[in-house]
């Protein structure tokens, strides 16, 4: 943890002390703890961890005595703060201005209507006297919260006029923003209203003090403004009154709440008015603001369920939330108006602005959170799971022995390549959601953009020793699945060509390419490690984590030794294939070529990483020099913390906020279970059991489905999942695989010119039983057997909805027979009609 | 409140202000320089946290014990310290606590010889 931070922490826990007691000894207390801090810092964390406890354990039991002592002493006044200098009847007056309202409420309840007409036209003098008086007199703070009735009045009927007026351009915002209708979206939407509002609120209030001091000749609102801008802070706060009113407006039975508030807000009033400096004042205004706020937001929750508008509109759980969660952005922009003047002269610590900047952030990249969990927690991603530990372990080692250097109680740095990194990631994130929804390609974006805006506070050779760890981190996601698809392939591909080169070349018969996939495939069962990818991703973790151990300079030499340790890995692989269908396939010793496979696949891999180690140490110089922390705070005092990077880079991440926006989906197909075969089909629903259905639907499908049929006496089972992801369509091989199939051969082939489709020969039990199966993906307009070309169709700007129509057979059939074709193209015009029957309507 | 019988009424000191005391008789010290004396003269028993500190040192000043004096050593950052010294009264109400202790101490060494009786009894005829 940053020492500055604890520093700022502990001044904080210094108004705790009675102001005297701050005034006399805070200064000295703040010197003695940083001076001790300082010194169990060099004695380690656990020392700095002692300290801080029994500062925390000491501190209020400390405070609460010197304020116990302080209680019979005259009031006391700081030397830079100011008595409060109306009369006691004039307070009385402003507080009013809130108890009347609990009053009126109050007697409504318990007494007839009778007693409203004293208690009513004296709210309305009330307010109506101190407007006047707030005229004639330049705003003394007593007249403020009426003022800022005033002013919130004025501002709800120019909001409304303004809504009607831009109606034509709110509309279409509304549309983009709310366009799922999900509470997040709603409240965006709420939040940018409030906010509105809020800005009008403060033209219409800058509008009446400009006015009054136009028109008073000693300018006498501006004076005493100067003087205290907390008095702005009042004024707004009497804005809250008609806030609360508005928003209870459509709630029966709120009485008791709406007397709660008014009580709440009038003890906030009267610890402003009797406070001595602009701390106690902001602090009475806020405290009671936000306790007012909780108080309406959960009243909001439990009155709801009972108002005749609840029912009729036909609310869900989420709108009984929204109904809670809008007074939250109130609350908010009004805490930032409260606020915003106390904090005029002095700017906020800076703890706090990266703690705002830190949130803001996190709201930005929301959306991929759930996904994260879900890596994070499910099963099959257990070996992810167990990558990220080792990672966290190794980094937390490496921060132990290095030290993190981050300095998060200071303004952020202008640190170009940090700064790019974060709002690259960030610009490049909001594009992707767009664009391309490939979650975990999202989910990097969201690491790189982390370890960008860590760079803002962390020493930047920090920060670029620990590049590699934070790609190593981001390693650890699940990227498998789309390098299987994207790299492993072609790789596979590239291995055997090389491979029957290679045999060709030493007079070894002439072994085709799709013998030595196959019997690679036969070998392994399983299709990822085969094709090297598996490997060189390991392999490239290894490399990120031993350049990061070691220390070593990520550079030109850096980059070849990198180039020769892939090149190694592939020739590894290579050497294992070659051997595997050398000793399989040429000399017949099967069952030697299954022995071999994984140590051979292990003897290569480790055989290139001690390579790699020991170029890291020969050729690539190390980053610790003797003077490593010479030249540390050397290139940090270099770098500027400007003033205005800060809200540069709040603004940026805000708009980017009102930027995003998901990819649309396209509306889904009707469900596979209304599906019309023909008749000659016979086809049957064959209900998937519940762990299948759950197995299947994890990555989100709009439908599954399972249906047994019988063309022609040819026996089988057909599954159709509909999805407009291609996450959700699994590669039927890998499915087969999974329940025990081995896949002897998979290959294309055209049914006609637009009507490609896969055929597979899978074989059990040392193939004494074999089968055989068909599939393609289709939708309205186009077929194709190539699962890249699914993903890849993911990448317009709309999703479409696939169907994944696999075909397993009962026994191994002639897949291409003309009876066959015709039942593949009776299946095919079944999907294209379900397809077309679910966006037509 | 000079007068001895004065000065007895504050007797006995808590084991706080006799510490903070007995580290401002020597020279006049700084807080933090306090803290660190007390730690000591205490043997590591007693630490004092800041709020603890300055409570206690607010106490003595308004009792007059001690006085706020500028201190002579510059801090690091080249800051004014403000240090503490004992005031007549304060060293006089040192004296008397250590006075108090050292004829606590006397008695409990009488008691210790009177029960080396009760524990050795074959070295009474000695």
């Amino acid at each position: 943890m940053d020492i500055e931070i604890i520093e700022q922490i502990y001044a904080v826990l210094i108004h705790l002390y009675p102001r005297r007691f701050q005034d006399e000894f805070g200064e000295e207390m703040q010197h003695v703890f940083a001076q001790s801090i300082k010194e169990a810092q060099l004695s380690g964390w656990r020392s700095v961890w002692v300290l801080i406890w029994r500062e925390i354990r000491d501190t209020p039991i400390a405070a609460i005595r010197e304020r116990w002592r302080a209680r019979g002493l005259p009031p006391y006044v700081s030397p830079n703060e100011s008595q409060p200098d109306e009369k006691p009847v004039q307070q009385w007056i402003a507080i009013s201005f809130f108890i009347i309202p609990a009053l009126l409420t109050l007697v409504d309840v318990l007494l007839p209507d009778g007693a409203l007409l004293v208690l009513g036209p004296l709210l309305v003098g009330i307010i109506l006297f101190s407007i006047i008086a707030g005229f004639i007199k330049g705003m003394p703070r007593w007249t403020l919260p009426s003022m800022g009735a005033f002013a919130g009045f004025l501002t709800i009927l120019a909001y409304q006029e303004a809504n009607t007026l831009l109606q034509p351009w709110i509309a279409p915002s509304y549309r983009l923003i709310v366009g799922d209708e999900s509470l997040v979206s709603r409240l965006m939407w709420q939040f940018i209203q409030t906010g509105e509002f809020i800005l009008c609120l403060l033209f219409l209030s800058f509008v009446i003090i400009g006015a009054l001091a136009l028109l008073d000749p000693n300018r006498s609102p501006i004076r005493s403004l100067k003087e205290d801008w907390t008095r702005l802070s009042f004024l707004f706060y009497g804005a809250t009154a008609i806030i609360v009113l508005v928003d209870f407006d459509d709630y029966h039975h709120e009485e008791w709440a709406q007397i709660a508030i008014f009580i709440i807000l009038a003890c906030g009033a009267w610890g402003y008015l009797y406070s001595f400096n602009t701390f106690g004042r902001i602090a009475s205004l806020l405290s009671a603001f936000t306790i007012a706020m909780g108080i309406l937001g959960i009243s909001k929750w439990l009155l709801a369920p009972s108002q005749e508008w609840w029912f009729a509109n036909n609310p869900s759980t989420t709108d009984r939330w929204f109904a809670v969660l809008d007074t939250s952005c109130i609350w908010f922009w009004m805490m930032l108006i409260l606020i915003g003047p106390g904090l005029r002269k002095r700017k906020p610590p800076n703890i706090v602005l990266n703690l705002i900047l830190l949130i803001v952030w996190i709201f930005l990249f929301r959306p991929i959170f759930p996904y994260l969990s879900i890596i994070f927690t499910r099963q099959e991603f257990r070996l992810n799971q167990l990558a990220l530990l080792g990672v966290i372990g190794l980094i937390i080692y490496q921060a132990r022995r290095g030290g993190m250097q981050a300095r998060f109680g200071s303004a952020p740095m202008l640190y170009p390549p940090a700064l790019v990194m974060l709002l690259g990631s960030s610009i490049a994130f909001v594009l992707a959601e767009r664009l391309v929804d490939i979650n975990t390609f999202s989910a990097s974006l969201f690491g790189l953009a982390f370890y960008g805006l860590l760079g803002l506070w962390l020493n930047p050779t920090t920060w670029r020793q620990g590049l590699p760890a934070s790609l190593l981190l981001i390693a650890t996601l699940p990227f498998n699945e789309h390098l299987q698809t994207f790299v492993g392939y072609p790789l596979r591909l590239f291995t055997a060509t090389l491979v029957r080169d290679g045999l060709t070349a030493f007079g070894v018969p002439s072994i085709g390419i799709d013998t030595i996939l196959v019997f690679e495939n036969g070998i392994s069962q399983v299709d990822i490690p085969c094709s090297g990818v598996k490997s060189l991703w390991t392999g490239g973790m290894f490399l990120l984590a031993a350049t990061w151990i070691e220390r070593r300079r990520i550079g030109k030499r850096w980059g070849l030794v990198s180039l020769t340790y892939a090149f190694m890995l592939i020739a590894a692989n290579l050497a294992r294939v070659a051997i595997l269908v050398t000793v399989g396939e040429v000399i017949h010793w099967r069952l030697l070529a299954e022995m071999l496979h994984v140590p051979l696949g292990v003897l290569g891999f480790v055989a290139a990483c001690v390579a790699l180690v020991w170029m890291l140490r020969r050729f690539v110089p190390e980053t610790v020099s003797e003077n490593i922390e010479a030249s540390r705070s050397d290139e940090q005092s270099k770098l500027r913390h400007p003033n205005w990077l800060t809200p540069a880079l709040l603004f940026s991440i805000l708009a980017l906020i009102l930027l995003y926006s998901p990819r649309p989906q396209v509306a889904a197909a009707q469900s596979n279970q209304q599906m019309i075969f023909s008749q000659e089909a016979n086809v049957e629903p064959w209900p998937l059991s519940p762990g299948e259905l759950n197995w299947l639907s994890a990555d989100g499908p709009l439908a599954a489905s399972r249906w047994r049929f019988d063309w022609h006496g040819h026996r089988g089972s057909l599954l159709l999942i509909t999805s407009d992801t291609w996450r959700a369509h699994h590669r039927p091989e890998r499915c087969f695989e999974t329940y025990g199939l081995t896949v002897d051969r998979s290959y294309s082939s055209l049914i006609n010119s637009d009507f490609p489709l896969r055929l597979v020969s899978l074989s059990a039990g040392q193939k004494r039983f074999r089968y055989t199966a068909v599939y393609w993906l289709q939708t309205q307009d186009r077929i194709t057997d190539d699962y890249s070309t699914r993903i890849w169709s993911d990448l317009t700007p709309e999703r479409q909805t696939w169907v994944l129509v696999t075909v397993l057979f009962d026994k191994a059939e002639e897949p291409l027979d003309g009876d066959m074709q015709a039942f593949y193209l009776e299946l095919r015009q079944a999907v294209e009609r379900s397809l077309q029957g679910g966006s037509g309507q | 409140m000079n007068t001895s019988t004065d000065i007895q009424t504050q007797l006995p000191l808590t084991e706080v202000t006799y510490f903070i005391l007995l580290s401002l008789a020597p020279e006049p010290r700084h807080g933090y320089a306090i803290m660190k004396d007390v730690e000591r003269l205490s043997q590591g028993r007693v630490f004092l946290s800041t709020g603890t500190l300055y409570g206690a040192l607010k106490r003595l000043l308004e009792l007059g014990w001690i006085v706020r004096t500028q201190d002579s050593k510059e801090s690091e950052n080249n800051r004014e310290r403000k240090a503490y010294s004992l005031t007549n009264l304060g060293q006089s109400i040192l004296q008397a606590e250590i006075e108090r202790l050292s004829s606590l101490l006397d008695a409990a060494s009488i008691k210790r010889l009177g029960n080396s009786k009760v524990i050795y009894p074959n070295q009474t005829n000695h």
